[in-house]
């Protein structure tokens, strides 16, 4: 019950998460996502290396094999087990999620709080700046991205960073007007602080808890994203395997009856994504006071 | 009377905020010495101008904010010639300053000790131990007890009271010449506030240190400062030693605050607040601005000479027309 209390007081920061933590585990939903997560995490990253590859080689003599005890998931049109292309595809739409979710947050942040410090003229540049980046659509970006290079997975990364990283710097800018004004930044500055010092000691610390759950949501967004892309053949490489690409190459499969090519990568993206969204709500909940009374 | 130069001059100092909507002079031509070992207390209600001239003094006055006119002396040094970086040297390390509410002036997520010693090796260029150590000797100076251990513990975990304690302690470790107190017993309670103030006293007598006191608290100004300015609608209307401007005010605006103060007599009586508010600093008004409040008001304080503070005494100036030639107007 104290634990309780104590959360109430806003703590911002390392501790609120520290503290939130026993809370966020006592949250059935995102415990529930948290272990969904961590087994997909796991297999994907380790699957591969632990199955063996024998499996992914084409194989004429077993096309659409359906789901059996020999290849759990069935098999695809090449006849490659299902089950082993997920998880390499899992493997490549989660680190390109992840990665393109970390440079956003980079790259968010730094412009989020250069706009939260810089008042006045400066602060208006970047922020009108951002709203005009804001109503380019993603799609767009996408599309004039294609004329540059070849599909790789280092431009789908970029793709993803640059259509994802604003709302990150919408919040931190937010955060840091409001850190800004608060007394211990003032004593900090009326102490000698100097800007260095105060983005990393005071406003990035203090701005932790919300920016934890932006970017644990912005994974999720992120990953999406690029089963879309991958969909749309606008993603990573065709030879590479997504969800999205493994979605996208598997429609006309529907056609001849096996529909477990689709459904399986389907099914993932959607675990994930779920998963990884109960995860940032439970965040939500367990750091954020105002929204506790929901669970 | 003392002959040293002071240590801080302001003289004409104007500060405003510049808004679309226009300019507010929130710091209207304000002049004042301070010498070294003296406090001098600035008093006035919310919106006098109190904190935008304490911002002013250090140079933290944000846009649209911005020191218009007038000298700030510290130490033979103008201060308002100094660049960014130079401030930051004279900020905390000349400057020290500590502000109204304790507890959120620290870090809520560092240590007392990590942000005491972070402050002392930036600005005194101390290693770890040597910060630490002095750290424990500033919070012992300040009279906490068990250093060691409030080092080691949040703002939050400690009262207000310690945390103002603290929040000295860490100002005065870095041997400022002069000490910035802004409200700095208006959210404690009575006990810590007494406190504050015995700490206060016992720091100019071992430290010789000189303060700007700012404050509504009448009280804490009385039995600390040793001259009193009174400001209203940015300039100050009366300024004097304290036991004259406190015993026998001569402007109506500080007696009228002094009518306000709340005393713990037999008979308990309705306290006289004064009626209306401070002026909105945007407009020129000619005359006396208090006057729309004061019920003392005539024609002669139309006049345009009417706020300029005026000698009544060696060393006692006020603002006010009807204060001129005579022991007692009202």
């Amino acid at each position: 019950m104290e634990d309780d209390v104590r959360m109430v007081v806003r703590l911002p920061g390392v501790i609120q998460l520290i503290r939130a933590m026993p809370l966020f585990f006592r949250h059935r939903l995102a415990r529930a996502g948290f272990w969904v997560l961590a087994v997909i995490a796991v297999l994907s990253l380790f699957g591969p290396l632990w199955f063996g590859n024998d499996a992914l080689t084409p194989d004429a003599s077993r096309i659409y094999s359906p789901p059996s005890a020999g290849h759990l998931l069935g098999t695809d049109q090449l006849g490659r087990d299902l089950f082993l292309r997920i998880l390499e595809g899992g493997r490549v739409s989660l680190l390109t999620g992840l990665a393109a979710t970390l440079l956003a947050t980079f790259f968010g942040c730094l412009y989020g709080i250069a706009s939260g410090m810089a008042r006045g003229w400066l602060d208006r540049i970047l922020m009108g700046f951002l709203d005009a980046l804001i109503s380019i659509p993603v799609i767009l970006l996408v599309i004039v991205s294609q004329a540059f290079g070849e599909s790789s997975l280092l431009k789908v990364t970029l793709v993803i960073a640059l259509a994802s990283w604003m709302g990150t710097a919408r919040m931190m800018r937010t955060e840091c007007r409001t850190l800004m004004e608060a007394d211990f930044i003032k004593a900090a500055i009326a102490g000698g602080a100097s800007s260095i010092r105060l983005v990393f000691r005071h406003l990035l610390p203090n701005a932790l808890a919300p920016l934890v759950v932006v970017v644990t949501v912005g994974v999720g967004q992120a990953i999406l994203l690029e089963s879309t892309l991958s969909f749309l053949n606008l993603g990573v490489p065709a030879t590479v395997a997504s969800w999205g690409n493994l979605l996208g190459n598997g429609m006309s499969s529907v056609l001849s009856g096996a529909w477990w090519v689709v459904l399986f990568p389907g099914l993932s993206i959607v675990l994930t994504v779920l998963a990884i969204n109960l995860i940032g709500d439970g965040l939500r909940d367990t750091i954020d006071p105002k929204h506790r009374s929901q669970y | 009377m003392n002959t040293h130069p002071p240590l801080l001059s302001v003289s004409n100092l104007k500060s405003g905020y510049f808004t679309r909507h226009g300019t507010i002079s929130a710091v209207d031509g304000v002049s004042f010495d301070l010498h070294r070992g003296h406090m001098v207390g600035i008093v006035g209600e919310s919106g006098s101008g109190k904190s935008t001239l304490a911002l002013s003094l250090l140079g933290l006055l944000e846009r649209p904010g911005r020191v218009v006119e007038g000298e700030i002396r510290f130490a033979g040094k103008n201060l308002r010639a100094l660049n960014e970086k130079e401030w930051r040297a004279v900020r905390g390390r000349r400057i020290g300053m500590i502000f109204q509410s304790p507890e959120s002036s620290f870090n809520p997520l560092a240590t007392l000790g990590q942000q005491m010693c972070e402050a002392l090796m930036t600005h005194q260029g101390l290693s770890q131990a040597s910060a630490r150590e002095k750290a424990e000797r500033a919070l012992a100076m300040v009279g906490m007890p068990q250093p060691k251990e409030i080092l080691k513990s949040h703002a939050f975990e400690l009262s207000g009271g310690m945390c103002q304690r603290a929040a000295l302690g860490l100002a005065l470790s870095l041997n400022p010449a002069l000490l910035l107190a802004d409200e700095p017993t208006a959210s404690l309670d009575v006990l810590a506030r007494e406190e504050m103030i015995g700490l206060f006293k016992e720091m100019k007598k071992r430290l010789n240190l000189s303060m700007v006191i700012i404050s509504h608290d009448l009280g804490l100004i009385g039995k600390l400062a040793e001259r009193t300015l009174v400001m209203y609608a940015g300039k100050i209307v009366e300024a004097g030693p304290t036991w004259q401007v406190l015993g026998t005010p001569r402007h109506p605006y500080t007696r009228g605050l002094l009518a306000c103060q709340p005393c713990l007599d037999l008979e308990p009586q309705p306290i006289p607040a004064m009626t209306g508010v401070p002026p909105s600093l945007g407009k020129q008004v000619t005359g006396c601005r208090f006057a729309p409040r004061c019920r003392w008001a005539g024609s002669r304080c139309m006049s345009d000479d009417a706020f300029q503070l005026r000698p009544v005494l060696a060393n006692h100036h006020v603002a006010c027309v009807k204060s001129e030639g005579r022991d007692d107007v009202f």
